[in-house]
């Protein structure tokens, strides 16, 4: 009787400790299952809106027109390749000796992110009046989600091709914005940061694009999101990759296939001219000559770099918001059209 | 007689084991499934809605978005709370071992939970320093 007692009762407080053991263990789990989905569902969320903050920002509004330098130009409006956006720009045509008026030769200008066909920083309206009294006609246009353009995510590229690309069609297909001058017969593009990336992409896929002048590209975006976002939110790098899931959710971008590095060699034998400021601390100067390395590796390529000293990001032309206007710019990219492009079959 | 018992509270043993592992892997689960339901809903809103435009588009997918991370959040804790429940409800009826497994299943829950974190970290990134 006595050992069955003593038997019980240490049965019991078996169970005491097993019955406490139990508890620890589930504080223990559950702890770490809270720490754990707390630290998930916070990566989760701000990836989220990180990347909805990355995809749109109001369009600025169109400031100027060629108008101010006294060029005649008509609005266009034309769908992209593929999607049909609707793209708004205009059509400013070349001039001649004697102000005759050509669109023989003509520069696509495909503008950096977030800004516009005229927007003052970079000097687009100043570049349009240089091409133009240099005999190029000039389609100037709004990319997706920009000035008057049809209102879509911004993609840094992936889907902006696509404008360029609506841009080409709309010069060899589209309504004529000046019959009388007839169709362009030979099609160059100029872009800048985003646009020149942008624009290599679209002329590695689109042969009608017969040189191209690249002003500051980057040879791939995902480096330089990984330290904007880090930048602008202070969040750690390795919030990016969520950042690109979320982006790829919401807008079905893929920013890892932004990579005009991996297509620019099919650009060959078609020129492309490379502008880099060696102090740009947006897209690093190293991008031009990764760039211009992988150009390089196309059959029969004609590739010309120049690092203009001590400007920044898309500083090139317009060496601060302000200006000055650099004044080698417009003569090298004037020099670098006319030998790739042929001189105006009406004579310039 | 003896051989057939032992071999019977054993395999009792193991199926224990597993459904309490399996309970406890609940939570995770609910996760993953739920992590490509939400993916899927707004991927498919995003291509079934173009019309719309992108200015209508944008909120409505920011706001369904935001519901299917808050309705993740609530399912994912209301089915750690039940599987909590249940481990508490086999400790009181002597199944300790399905108790215990729970909690390992709960603690590899945790685990699989911080996976993508996990992963996003450990990735090789390759920012763009200007030096």
């Amino acid at each position: 009787m006595s050992s069955g007692a003593s038997a019980g009762a240490s049965t019991n407080v078996q169970r005491t400790h097993q019955s406490r053991a139990g508890k620890l263990a589930t504080r223990l789990v559950a702890a770490v299952l809270i720490l754990t989905s707390i630290v998930t569902f916070l990566y989760m969320g701000l990836s989220v809106y990180v990347a909805a903050q990355l995809g749109y920002e109001a369009p600025k509004p169109i400031t100027e027109t060629p108008a101010k330098y006294q060029l005649q130009y008509r609005d266009v409006s034309f769908p992209a390749r593929e999607d049909g956006v609707k793209l708004k720009g205009w059509f400013v045509p070349g001039q001649l000796s004697g102000g005759r008026l050509t669109a023989a030769r003509t520069i696509i200008m495909v503008h950096g992110t977030r800004q516009n066909r005229a927007t003052p920083n970079d000097g687009l309206i100043e570049l349009t009046n240089i091409f133009v009294k240099a005999g190029f006609a000039v389609l100037g246009f709004d990319m997706r989600g920009t000035g008057e353009s049809q209102p879509e995510p911004l993609t840094l590229g992936y889907f902006e091709q696509r404008d360029v690309l609506g841009a080409v069609d709309f010069l060899q297909s589209g309504p004529i914005p000046y019959p009388e001058l007839g169709r362009p017969t030979i099609i160059g593009g100029w872009g800048v940061s985003m646009g020149a990336a942008t624009l290599l992409l679209a002329t590695a896929r689109e042969q009608s694009i017969k040189a191209v002048v690249s002003d500051c590209a980057y040879s791939e975006i995902v480096p330089i999101l990984q330290r904007e976002v880090h930048v602008r939110s202070g969040l750690p790098e390795a919030l990016t990759p969520g950042v690109l899931l979320a982006a790829r959710a919401l807008y079905g971008v893929d920013y890892y296939a932004v990579r005009p590095v991996d297509v620019v060699a099919s650009i060959a034998p078609r020129p492309i001219f490379f502008i880099h400021g060696d102090a740009d601390q947006y897209v690093p100067f190293a991008d031009m000559q990764e760039l211009a390395d992988a150009a390089q590796t196309g059959f029969q390529a004609h590739v010309q770099t120049w690092a203009v000293h001590g400007v920044g990001h898309a500083r090139s032309f317009k060496t601060t918001f302000n200006g000055p206007f650099n004044p080698e710019y417009g003569p090298r990219v004037v020099e670098f059209f006319t030998k790739s492009l042929g001189s105006d079959p009406a004579g310039a | 007689m003896q051989n057939t018992a032992t071999t019977g509270a054993s395999g009792g043993a193991a199926d224990n084991i597993l459904r309490g592992v399996g309970v406890g892997l609940a939570p995770a689960a609910f996760f993953y499934a739920g992590i490509l339901v939400g993916f899927g809903v707004v991927s498919l809103l995003r291509v079934a809605t173009p019309g719309l435009g992108f200015l209508t588009q944008l909120p409505i997918l920011n706001v369904v978005s935001a519901l299917c991370l808050v309705a993740l959040a609530v399912g994912f804790t209301l089915v750690s709370v039940r599987v909590f429940r249940q481990a508490r409800r086999w400790r009181e009826d002597g199944e300790t071992t399905a108790a215990n497994a729970v909690l390992w299943g709960l603690a590899v829950s945790a685990l699989l939970v911080l996976v993508p974190v996990l992963v996003a970290i450990l990735l090789p990134q390759h920012p763009a320093y200007i030096v």
